[in-house]
C-alpha cells in the first residue's frame, strides 16, 4: 500500500507531446480509474510509473521517494497488462511465483503465499495448466495472482478487462472490485470504458489529449462534468450553447442558433454572455402538457423512439436541435410516439453550466 | 466436390514419385547389389562399417556439422535478436543482406571464398596490411576454409528461423518479466531464450542437415583435407563409378540424417 503522486509529468515522442505536465495525487488504497479516449495518455502515464518509459519531465513519488530513475524490476510495482502477458511455456503456479522466485524467497515461502493467493483469486486446481488451457477470464486472475502475489506497492492494472465479452467482464469488475478490497492495494486503472471506470473506481481521473481535465468521485465527475468533453466522454447529454438574454433565478432564456430557448437553470453568468449548457438524457422528463410552473419550457417533437429493454430514448426535435431524452420503462409501454408534442421538463440544477470557451 | 478437389494433387504427387520417390528405390536397390553381378548382397554396407576410414570419416564430417552449426547459433543468435527487439527500419535492409548468399549461385559463392582464403589472398592481404599478421594464414585447403564456406552458406538459416520465433516474443512477456523483478539477464534466461527455442532447434535442424551431406564447399575449400561423407559419395559415383557402394553409403547418409531430425524433434516436443 502506497501513495503515488504525480508532479509536472511530461513526456514526448518526438515533436508529439503525449503527456503535457500531468499532476496527480493517488491516496493510499483506492482505486482509481485514468479514463480517456485512445491517445488521451492514459496508457503512457501508466508506463511511466511502471518504469517501461522514461519521463521528459516532472516526477514520480511512491511513498514520497522520488522513483524516476529507479529501475523497472527495483520499483516494486504490479501490473496486469491488456494482453495478461502470462509466461505461455509456464503453468499457472510457475507464472504466480515467478516473482516470488526473483525475489530469491524460500520454497515453502514461495508455496504458502502461491497457495494463498490462488485461493483469493478463486483458482485453486488450475496450478498445473498452461495458460492457453485456460479462459478469457481465468488468465485474467491469473494475471492478477500474478501480480498481486509480489505484495507490490502499487498495482498498475492496463485495460485488464477489455479483451473479455460483456457479461464476463461485468463479472470480472464485481471479482476485481472484491480482490482489490480484499487485498486493501492501491490501484490505478486504465480504462476507456466509461461504465467500468464508473462502476469500479474510487475515484475517477478524466483525460483528454495528454492532460488532465477532471478528477473526482465517479458520482461527481458523472454528475458534474466540467466541460463538453467530459459531459460527453462519460455518459450522453444534451447541450444548448448561446447566448443569455434574459435570466432570473431559475429560468434563462437562451439565444441560440435554433432560437431563443428557455432553460430552468439558475446561472452565475451575466445576460450578454455566451455559455453552453448540459442536461444528461435521463434528468428530461416529457411530458404532454407543460407542467412546469416558473416558465414555459421547450417543446419539441418527437421524432425516434427507440426501445432498448429497460428504458426507452426519444430523439425530439425542438425546431432544429436533436435532444435526446431516456425514460425507464417502468409501466411497460411507451409515453410517447413519434410525431407527438412534448416538453422537457426537468429540475434546475440538473442543467449544468460548462467551462468551455464560447464564442458569441 | 471434395474428391474432384483431391484429384489436383495428382500432378505433384506424380512428378514426385516419377522423379523423388521412385530413384530412391532405385538407389536403395543399387545398394544391396553385388559389383560381381552376383545378385543380392549387404556387403556394400558391412565395408563401410568395417574400414575404420570410413568410420572416422563419419565422425569428422559429423564435427564438421556440429562446428558449423555451433558457429552460426553463436553468430546468429545475437544477431537475431538485435534485429527482433532493438532494431525498426534498418532491419529489412539486414536480413536483406543476410538472405543474399540464397541468391547467389553456390559455385560463385564458394570460389570467391578460394580467391578470399588463399595464399596471399584477399584476407591475409588485409590481415598484412593492419600488422596482425605476417605472411600467409593458410586457410585454404584446410578443413577451417571449410567450415568458413559452410558457415556462410547455412547461417542464414539460422538467423532467420531465430528471428522468427524472437519476433514472435511478445514485449509485454519481458516488460511483465522486469514489472516482477527480474534483471535483463534473468528476463533472457526465463523467458526469452526458452520461448525462441522452437526457432534455434530448426535451425539446427537447418544447418546441421544439410552440412551431413555437402560436398561442395569441402571439395573446393577443404582439397584433400575436406574428405566428407559427401565427397565420398561423389567419387564413388563420377570417379570410380563404384555406384553400388555409393548407394549404400548415401543410405546410411540418409539414415543419420534420419536419426538427428528426430532426435531434434524430440528435443523439441512440447513439454
Amino acid at each position: 500500500m502506497a501513495t503515488v503522486r504525480l508532479e509536472n509529468l511530461t513526456k514526448k515522442y518526438g515533436e508529439n507531446t503525449v503527456l503535457d505536465g500531468i499532476s496527480l495525487e493517488i491516496p493510499e488504497g483506492t482505486l482509481v480509474s485514468l479514463l480517456g479516449p485512445s491517445g488521451c495518455g492514459k496508457t503512457t502515464t501508466l508506463r511511466l510509473i511502471a518504469g517501461f518509459e522514461q519521463a521528459d519531465g516532472g516526477d514520480i513519488y511512491i511513498d514520497n521517494q522520488r522513483v524516476n530513475d529507479i529501475k523497472v524490476h527495483q520499483r516494486n510495482i504490479g501490473m496486469v497488462f491488456q494482453s495478461y502477458a502470462l509466461f505461455p511455456h509456464m503453468t499457472v503456479w510457475d507464472n504466480v511465483a515467478y516473482g516470488l522466485k526473483q525475489r530469491k524467497l524460500s520454497k515453502k515461502e514461495i508455496d504458502s503465499r502461491v497457495k494463498d493467493v490462488l485461493k483469493l483469486v478463486q483458482l485453486e486446481g488450475y496450478e498445473a495448466r498452461k495458460p492457453k488451457q485456460l479462459s478469457g477470464g481465468q488468465q485474467q486472475r491469473v494475471a492478477l495472482a500474478r501480480a498481486l502475489v509480489i505484495q507490490p506497492k502499487i498495482l498498475l492494472l492496463d485495460e485488464s478487462l477489455s479483451a473479455l465479452d460483456k457479461k464476463l467482464r461485468v463479472e470480472m469488475q464485481v471479482e476485481l472490485r472484491r480482490i482489490l478490497d480484499a487485498s486493501g492495494i492501491t490501484a490505478l486503472f486504465v480504462t476507456h470504458d466509461q461504465e467500468e471506470a464508473l462502476t469500479l473506481s474510487d475515484y475517477i481521473v478524466v483525460m483528454d489529449r495528454g492532460t488532465i481535465v477532471q478528477v473526482g468521485k465517479p458520482y461527481e465527475v458523472y454528475e458534474a462534468p466540467k466541460n463538453r468533453f467530459v459531459a460527453s466522454f462519460l455518459g450522453k447529454s444534451n447541450f444548448f450553447e448561446g447566448v443569455i438574454k434574459e435570466k432570473n433565478d431559475i429560468v434563462i432564456i437562451l439565444e441560440t442558433s435554433f432560437g431563443e430557448m428557455p432553460l430552468a437553470t439558475s446561472s452565475p453568468r451575466e445576460v450578454g454572455e455566451a455559455a453552453l449548457y448540459s442536461i444528461r438524457p435521463e434528468k428530461i422528463k416529457l411530458e404532454a402538457t407543460d407542467k412546469n410552473s416558473a416558465a414555459e419550457s421547450i417543446s419539441g417533437v418527437v421524432k425516434f423512439v427507440t426501445y432498448a429493454g429497460n428504458i426507452s430514448s426519444y430523439t425530439i426535435d425542438c425546431n432544429g436541435l436533436q435532444v435526446i431524452a431516456e425514460s425507464q420503462n417502468a409501466v411497460g409501454e411507451f409515453q410517447f410516439k413519434e410525431g407527438d408534442l412534448v416538453f422537457l421538463c426537468w429540475e434546475p440544477q440538473f442543467c449544468l453550466l460548462m467551462e468551455d470557451e464560447v464564442k458569441k | 466436390m471434395k474428391s474432384k478437389k483431391q484429384w489436383l494433387t495428382a500432378p505433384g504427387l506424380l512428378v514426385l514419385l516419377v522423379f523423388a520417390v521412385a530413384p530412391l528405390f532405385i538407389m536403395l536397390y543399387y545398394s544391396f547389389l553385388s559389383d560381381s553381378g552376383a545378385g543380392f548382397t549387404l556387403d556394400n554396407y558391412k565395408v563401410f562399417f568395417q574400414k575404420s576410414f570410413y568410420l572416422s570419416l563419419t565422425w569428422s564430417t559429423i564435427k564438421n556439422s556440429i562446428y558449423v552449426t555451433l558457429i552460426s547459433l553463436i553468430i546468429a543468435y545475437p544477431l537475431a535478436y538485435i534485429m527482433a527487439k532493438k532494431l525498426k527500419g534498418i532491419k529489412n535492409i539486414i536480413l536483406i543482406l543476410i538472405i543474399i548468399p540464397f541468391f547467389t549461385n553456390q559455385l560463385v559463392r564458394v570460389y570467391s571464398w578460394l580467391i578470399f582464403l588463399q595464399d596471399g589472398g584477399i584476407f591475409d592481404a588485409f590481415l598484412n596490411s593492419v600488422s596482425i599478421i605476417e605472411g600467409s594464414l593458410s586457410l585454404l585447403y584446410t578443413r577451417k576454409a571449410v567450415i568458413i564456406g559452410l558457415v556462410h552458406a547455412f547461417f542464414p538459416y539460422m538467423v532467420i528461423t531465430i528471428y522468427l520465433a524472437l519476433e514472435k516474443v511478445d514485449n509485454a512477456l519481458l516488460e511483465a518479466s522486469s514489472s516482477l523483478g527480474a534483471t535483463k539477464l534473468e528476463t533472457f534466461r526465463r523467458i526469452t531464450l526458452p520461448l525462441s527455442r522452437p526457432g534455434i532447434l530448426s535451425g539446427i535442424l537447418l544447418v546441421f542437415v544439410p552440412c551431413l551431406g555437402t560436398f561442395v564447399e569441402p571439395r573446393i575449400l577443404g582439397g584433400v583435407n575436406g574428405t566428407v561423407i559427401g565427397t565420398v559419395i561423389e567419387d564413388q559415383f563420377f570417379e570410380i563409378y563404384g555406384w553400388n557402394f555409393g548407394a549404400s553409403i548415401a543410405f546410411i547418409l540418409l539414415a543419420m540424417v534420419l536419426i538427428s531430425m528426430n532426435v531434434l524433434n524430440y528435443l523439441g516436443r512440447e513439454k
